[in-house]
């Protein structure tokens, strides 16, 4: 495993204008990624996690008021890109997004090949049609599906297949990043643990280094190697997997983890109570603060991010700067 | 003195300076101009923005568009010409005194129909609702023709009677109604319980839809309930035109009548107006006249008098009548302005405008300028085929057909009157005991009172379509025959050697010949032309006509016997140059063609014949009717086609026939179209699609340029009475009348009369009389210390009524005056 | 783990579907042309009753007829000598055959199905009062020498129009909320005075102002002899007109087209093509405007259809000859034949026209096929 950092995120903030106020939904987030290891970003819905995968790929709407920090893809800073440079040399070729619901992101017009190819005749000028009709025959198969289906229309496809065959899109131009964006929301079980299997397959034959974005922390399991959790736009904390699922940090996560059904254990569920805050005027303080058991006095104040042990951090002042735990 | 060599060089010069001179001088033939091109131009206001523009030069159509009238009048680039002619009455329905539904119908008593005269106020109509572009009308004359300057006394008394007071047609009405036995309930009437609501159809088009408002409002006031219905033209006439009176559907109608030539006897009029005789919808049959008035509307029809006299008594008699039946009453006469660019002068019509007139191609001029273009703008532009026998009839096509075809004689656009062109003398005969009489200045026309006039046995009565030849007199009327009238035409004596048609081809007495023929042969059945559109006419001609005789071919003389005779002795003519004058005229060569293809069922002459045969409506000047007659063209040329062979091979020779067709053929393959003329202006090309039609100066015309100049202007007379303020009754009082027109003084020998009213403070006439000629420009109405004597004491008024020769209307002025005792 | 490639998905198999397909479509054809001659039959026989007022038009025609007549008669001098029972007999004669020429004679219902008849045989006839320009009663030369202008100003006005409009309108989808845009959809209400509105200004400022172009008519008086030049005289002759059709409708279709193509571009796999790194123009060829093309079509394709009726205003502002003013007078004359032609004709245009597009649209947008179908979700 290589130890390169592909992807450094440095405060990053993305808000929204809208009539009720300014929605602050990436609020100052930073975590690294190394090459070819896996992110699950985890949270509730709302929390922002589609948002960040937004503003990684800049794929901002209209109605932006703040869209700042800095992004370090593989030794450069992309946000310094223009919008021009970024479209060119970063989006599909070295950063590649396959988007929440993607039944609908085929073009319904075209043929499945054509939409397939067209980024990698896109994108690389000396690719021939050829080239890229074989590569896309390629990552059909690594998808799993039969190559005859290239040369159909978008409806003639099933949903679980159009997500196939988007995921195939996004692998096909060999892109260093794939940011995935609640991949298996909309499939059934058995579609589900599908696509898994085809991802573990990629990311060992191509090191290709994925960001899953999904509330579904049981699923992530199977795949990820980091954690991040977002809450109401932070990201509350970021470890290695195993750390996580043995022993999470923040008290969210393990209100999280403990909300979830294993398969051995007899475990009794717990649920959260309340509603995560607005994103609009977040409270002074820890966001978490109004629904955590442990909260204290100084909750109050807006907790600063704690590097812990192995690249974890965690936004809680339940753990001082060394890491100890401080209140029980 | 001079050697000879100085001789020969005086003389050299002299003769160079006449020669030159005499090029100079050389006249220029036909029109002013070289070319006009008309356009289409349906909207007044875009044509005075063109007018401004200089794009176009004048605008033919007119308009009573009071916008568009006060932007002409502030312009100083733009002028214009006053056109009259239309007119808008009230109908009445005369039904009465209750409709089959048991409803009472005001209108259907006669007082109450003689008291409405009294509740429009006609001053305001004419310049609030007309905007200023009309005036007062009180009875059916209209005051700009010559028949009202006739029975001016009885008119203006009448006027006065009549006029505008609401008081007293209201105690007039009110009286009528109760004698009904309707009752004023809240201020409204009712009859036998029930509202009475008078329905007022008003025409929504125009600005007659106004004057139904307004004359609901003044029903209101007298007590009624009115409801205006308005309606468009097509919607309206089933409604008061031919819808049953009876069913009461309608009280009022707002109508409008024109008059698209300046009448010089409207002694006709009163029988269309006032009794069942000449119209056969059902309104007209309703109508029940005052049973005097009935006998002397006929009377003036069948101009049962016979000296002039006789006439204006009954004309006054009819006057009077006519308000006490009063079935319809008449509100305004409107004028309509026909704009222009301020530097063109041109003849126009008083009734019908620059189209009314066949004297516009040789006026029409920019300024001094010789030669040039004029652009003429009309609100249509080549609505129906162009064809002599039965085309065109619009007035809007009339426009460049006049200017393409001459007539033996021409109508003056001022006074309606006819003044010679082609036709050079004429003598006109009719039995004793009739009024006709004969202008003074008419040096043309002879008039002669017989007690008989036989016609000859040689001459011509009818003609036989199956042998095409005409039967005598002396064969169809062995036992002989008279006629009320004979006039004796002359023609010019180089007719055939000037005048020309538009191809080159040299008139001749075969052209009118063929046409006259071909005028008769139309209405019989056994015809190869027979069209049964035709077929009453002729029998209505028949009637009237006696007979035709031939005196001399070249020069054309003929003597032409009827029935039928006009006032004006210039107005006997019944001319054969051209024979259908309304719809044009052409060579025979061309007609030949017409006729070849209507035997052939391809084409036809008529549009009614057009639609039974489903064929084409011939016109001659574009469209599908061309490759036709070109086809018979080419088989004419071949078989030397003459029609009515027996009849005409007698006057048009092999050698003609040949260089007829062949000068067509030419004609043709230079401006495709087979429309020939013999007019001033030739058509160069009409262009159907794009509406426009290109006309050209003929070169070969045969007079000269400003022939007519004098007719670009009518001469209506300014009339300024001066007087004493003040008269002493029983001394002499003299009252001076200046006439004049633009600041010169107006000719003695162009007044005919010069009439003077005297009113009362009343507005009753006093006593009236004719003024006298001093000199140029000054008449004079002296009043005797006996006439002075009888004048009643207080205000007093003088009218005078001023009657020119060279316009058809007269000029009325006034002075007020007191009369001391 | 489960094995993928059993898990897959029953489709249909490629080779079979060419035989159902040509007998589908051969189904689709005979139906769907039957269906629409049905409608066009029902078509203009109501346009022909309602034409005539269920045949109280012939009242009025009747009325007209005898009113013309009896006015044409009363001036004419030449009967004066005639008693009153002669003139009456010339005038019911006269009457009669002008009634019987116009066919009146015959009761409204049989006629009304010989016009349906003749109309739907393209047999057009002859015009009962209009004449063509020519002077042709013949109603295929009366509409067919108007059409031409017609067909000329509104082709290329309305070509001009939509297609601006169309590719302003994919230019300011992208630019939602610029100034540009803020001002079309300020000044989209511009479009709601008629083009001869904007045609009167127009004219009123360059040909009486500024004198630069002529006030209408379609070419130069007298029109010029050589070709070229008469071609290029039409030309300067369109410019207002065609101005006056662009300038009325600009700016409410392009905000039309606009908001239309905005709504498709929030769509996801135009999102998709924008990650996917596809500049601004090609997402909006083939991801905005390929998936809209069948709206787009149709309303290219009822546009063409409107063009040859003309706009009766505009023409007569600009003294254009076109067909619009010869409709209008044919229906306050009432005469039948020509307004059956004119139905008819716009009717056999919209049934192609609609035939038409469904093969279109199956051609443009794979998820439409003929003879039913459609999208499998």
């Amino acid at each position: 495993m290589s130890k390169k950092i592909l992807l450094d995120v440095k405060n990053l903030k993305l808000y929204f204008r809208t009539r009720s106020g300014s929605v602050q939904a990436v609020d100052d987030v930073s975590f690294r990624l190394e090459a070819g290891k896996t992110l699950a970003v985890v949270g509730e819905s709302g929390c922002g996690k589609t948002s960040l995968a937004k503003a990684i790929l800049r794929l901002l709407p209209r109605n932006i008021s703040t869209y700042s920090g800095s992004i370090i893809f593989d030794g450069e800073d992309i946000m310094k890109y223009s919008d021009e440079k970024f479209r060119r040399e970063i989006r599909w070729s070295n950063i590649a997004m396959v988007p929440q619901a993607s039944m609908n992101s085929l073009n319904p017009v075209m043929r499945i090949e054509d939409q397939l190819i067209e980024p990698l005749l896109l994108h690389d000028r000396h690719m021939s049609k050829k080239k890229a009709l074989d590569r896309v025959n390629e990552v059909f198969n690594i998808v799993g599906l039969p190559t005859d289906f290239l040369r159909r229309y978008p409806f003639e496809l099933s949903g679980g297949m159009r997500q196939r065959a988007t995921i195939a899109m996004a692998l096909a131009s060999n892109p260093k990043l794939v940011v995935l964006d609640e991949p298996s929301s909309a499939l059934d079980l058995l579609t589900q643990a599908n696509l898994m299997n085809v991802l573990k397959k990629i990311k060992h034959e191509f090191n290709t280094t994925f960001i899953l974005i999904t509330h579904d922390i049981g699923t992530a399991s199977e795949l990820a190697d980091e954690i991040a959790v977002m809450y109401a736009g932070e990201m509350v904390e970021f470890s290695s997997a195993d750390y996580f699922y043995t022993d999470a940090h923040h008290p969210y996560s393990r209100k999280l983890m403990a909300s979830v059904p294993t398969l051995r254990e007899d475990k009794e569920l717990q649920f959260i109570p309340g509603q995560p805050p607005s994103l609009i005027n977040p409270p002074q303080g820890c966001r978490y603060s109004a629904r955590c058991e442990k909260r204290f006095e100084k909750c109050s104040m807006h907790p600063k991010t704690t590097e812990l042990e192995h690249g974890a951090q965690v936004k809680c002042w339940l753990y001082d700067e060394t890491g100890e735990v401080k209140h029980a | 003195m001079f050697n000879s060599k100085t001789r020969i060089a005086i003389l050299a010069v002299v003769l160079l300076f006449v020669l030159s001179f005499g090029a100079l001088a050389e006249q220029r033939m036909g029109t002013w101009v070289d070319e006009v091109i008309i356009v289409e131009e349906p909207s007044v206001t875009t044509a005075v923005s063109r007018l401004k523009a200089g794009d176009l030069d004048i605008w033919a159509s007119s308009s009573t568009d009071s916008n568009a009238f006060n932007a002409v009048r502030e312009d100083p680039a733009l002028d214009y010409y006053q056109v009259f002619g239309s007119y808008t009455e009230l109908t009445f329905n005369p039904v009465g005194p209750t409709f089959t539904d048991g409803r009472l119908n005001p209108l259907g008593s006669r007082k109450i129909r003689e008291a409405t005269n009294m509740l429009l106020d006609r001053d305001y109509i004419a310049q609030e609702i007309y905007g200023g572009l009309a005036v007062p009308k009180h009875n059916m004359l209209n005051g700009s023709f010559v028949d009202y300057s006739r029975v001016v006394e009885t008119a203006r008394a009448l006027e006065i009677k009549y006029a505008y007071d609401v008081e007293k047609a209201n105690e007039i009405i009110a009286e009528e109604m109760k004698s009904l036995g309707a009752e004023l309930v809240n201020g409204k009437w009712h009859y036998k319980g029930e509202l009475i609501e008078i329905i007022v159809l008003a025409r929504s088009e125009d600005e007659r839809s106004q004057l139904g408002d307004y004359f609901a409002q003044q029903l209101g006031r007298v007590g009624f309930a009115v409801k205006v219905d308005y309606r468009s033209g097509a919607e309206a006439s089933p409604i008061w035109m031919l819808g049953d009176p009876w069913a009461g559907q309608w009280h009022v109608y707002t109508g409008g009548w024109s008059a698209p030539v300046v009448y010089r006897d409207q002694g006709h009029i009163f029988n269309q107006m006032y009794t069942r005789r000449t119209m056969s919808a059902p309104l007209w049959q309703a109508m029940e006249p005052i049973p005097e008035l009935d006998e002397v509307s006929d009377k003036l029809y069948r101009k049962e008098f016979s000296t002039m006299e006789e006439r204006t008594a009954l004309y006054s008699r009819a006057l009077e009548l006519a308000y006490e039946d009063s079935p319809r009453i008449f509100v305004v006469d409107q004028t309509s302005f026909l704009p222009h660019r301020a530097e063109i002068s041109v003849a126009s019509d008083l009734a019908g405008g620059v189209s009314g007139t066949g004297l516009w191609p040789m006026t029409i001029r920019r300024g001094d300028e010789v030669g040039g273009r004029i652009t003429m703008g009309a609100q249509q532009v080549l609505v129906d085929p162009w064809n002599p026998v039965e085309g065109s009839n619009q007035s809007f096509d009339q426009l460049a057909i006049r200017a393409t075809f001459d007539r033996g004689f021409m109508t003056d656009p001022f006074t309606g009157n006819y003044h010679p062109q082609h036709i050079v003398q004429m003598e006109v005969t009719v039995e004793e005991g009739l009024p006709v009489s004969k202008s003074p200045d008419s040096d043309w026309v002879t008039l002669d009172f017989v007690p008989e006039i036989e016609v000859p046995g040689d001459a011509w009565a009818e003609w036989d379509p199956v042998n095409q030849r005409f039967i005598t007199v002396a064969e169809k009327f062995p036992e002989g025959l008279t006629a009320t009238r004979k006039s004796v035409i002359h023609y010019a004596d180089d007719l055939f050697d000037t005048v020309k048609w538009h191809d080159g081809s040299p008139y001749t007495v075969g052209d009118m010949l063929l046409t006259y023929v071909l005028d008769w042969d139309r209405g019989y059945e056994e015809s190869q032309v027979y069209d049964p559109s035709a077929a009453p006419s002729l029998q209505t001609a028949l009637k009237s006509f006696r007979g035709i005789k031939i005196i001399s071919l070249d020069p054309f003389v003929y003597e032409y016997y009827t029935e039928s005779w006009s006032l004006d002795a210039e107005m006997n003519i019944s001319d054969i140059f051209a024979v259908y004058f309304n719809y044009g005229t052409a060579p025979w060569h061309t007609l030949a063609l017409g006729m070849m293809a209507e035997i052939n069922g391809e084409l036809a002459f008529s549009s009614s014949k057009a639609n039974s045969l489903g064929a084409e409506w011939l016109g001659y000047h574009a469209g599908p009717s061309l490759p036709i007659l070109k086809k018979h063209l080419d088989s004419a040329i071949e078989t030397n086609y003459l029609p009515y062979e027996n009849f005409l091979s007698d006057f048009i020779s092999e050698e003609e026939i040949a260089t007829r067709y062949a000068n067509a053929k030419a004609w043709y393959e230079a401006k495709g179209h087979f429309w020939i003329g013999n007019g001033p202006l030739y058509l160069e090309k009409a262009y159907p699609t794009e509406r426009m039609v290109h006309l050209k100066r003929f070169e070969d015309y045969p007079f000269p340029a400003g022939t007519w100049s004098g007719f670009d202007e009518p001469r209506v007379a300014e009339v300024e009475v001066i007087g004493p303020k003040r008269v002493k009754s029983g001394e002499q009082a003299v009252f001076q009348i200046d006439i004049s027109f633009k600041g010169e003084a107006y000719k003695m020998e162009d007044i005919q009369e010069v009439k003077y009213l005297v009113l009362d403070a009343a507005g009753n006439v006093a006593f009236s009389g004719y003024g006298s000629g001093i000199f140029d420009g000054w008449f004079e109405v002296k009043l005797t210390p006996e006439e002075t004597a009888q004048l009643p004491i207080g205000s007093n008024t003088i009218e005078v009524i001023v009657l020119p020769t060279l316009v058809g209307g007269a000029t009325f002025g006034s002075h007020t005056f007191v009369t001391l005792p | 783990m489960l094995n993928i490639e059993t898990a897959q998905e029953q489709t249909v198999p490629a080779k079979k579907r060419t035989s159902g397909n040509l007998g589908r479509i051969a189904k689709y054809t005979l139906v769907r042309g039957l269906t629409l001659i049905i409608t066009v039959v029902i078509g203009v026989y109501l346009a022909i009753l309602i034409a005539n007022g269920g045949g109280y038009v012939d009242k009025m025609r009747e009325g007209q007829v005898r009113e013309q007549l009896s006015l044409e008669l009363a001036g004419n001098e030449a009967m004066s000598h005639l008693t009153l029972q002669e003139r009456r007999a010339v005038e019911e004669d006269m009457v009669k055959i002008r009634i019987e020429q116009l066919g009146l004679d015959r009761p409204f219902m049989i006629r009304s199905f010989e016009y349906l008849w003749n109309g739907l045989t393209l047999n057009l006839g002859s015009a009962e009062y209009l004449l063509s320009d020519s002077g042709s009663r013949q109603v295929r030369n009366i509409l067919g020498e108007r059409l031409a202008p017609t067909l000329l100003l509104m082709a290329t006005g309305q070509l001009f129009l939509f297609f601006i409009s169309v590719f302003f309108a994919l230019f300011l989808s992208r630019r939602y909320g610029s100034v540009m845009d803020k001002i079309v959809v300020a000044l989209a209400p511009t479009s709601a005075a008629p083009s001869w509105f904007y045609g009167i200004f127009l004219i009123l400022i360059f040909a009486a102002l500024l004198g630069w172009l002529p006030f209408g008519g379609m070419v130069a008086a007298p029109p010029p002899e050589n070709a070229f030049l008469r071609i290029l005289s039409t030309l300067k002759h369109m410019i207002l007109p065609v101005g006056s059709i662009v300038i009325s409708s600009i700016f409410l279709t392009s905000y039309y087209w606009r908001t239309f193509f905005l709504i498709y571009s929030s769509e996801d796999y135009v999102e998709m093509a924008k990650a996917k790194g596809l500049s601004g123009r090609a997402i909006e060829r083939r991801y905005v405007l390929r998936p809209t093309l069948p709206t787009i079509i149709t309303s290219f394709a009822l546009t063409l259809i409107g063009l040859w009726t003309g706009a009766i205003v505009l023409e007569t502002v600009f003294a254009w000859p076109g067909i619009g003013r010869l409709t209008q007078s044919a229906i306050n004359m009432f005469d039948t034949p020509v307004i059956v032609g004119t139905v008819v004709i716009y009717a056999y245009l919209l049934a192609i026209t609609v035939f038409l597009l469904d093969i279109i649209y199956a051609l443009v947008d794979p998820r439409v096929k003929l003879g039913g179908g459609g999208t499998r979700s």
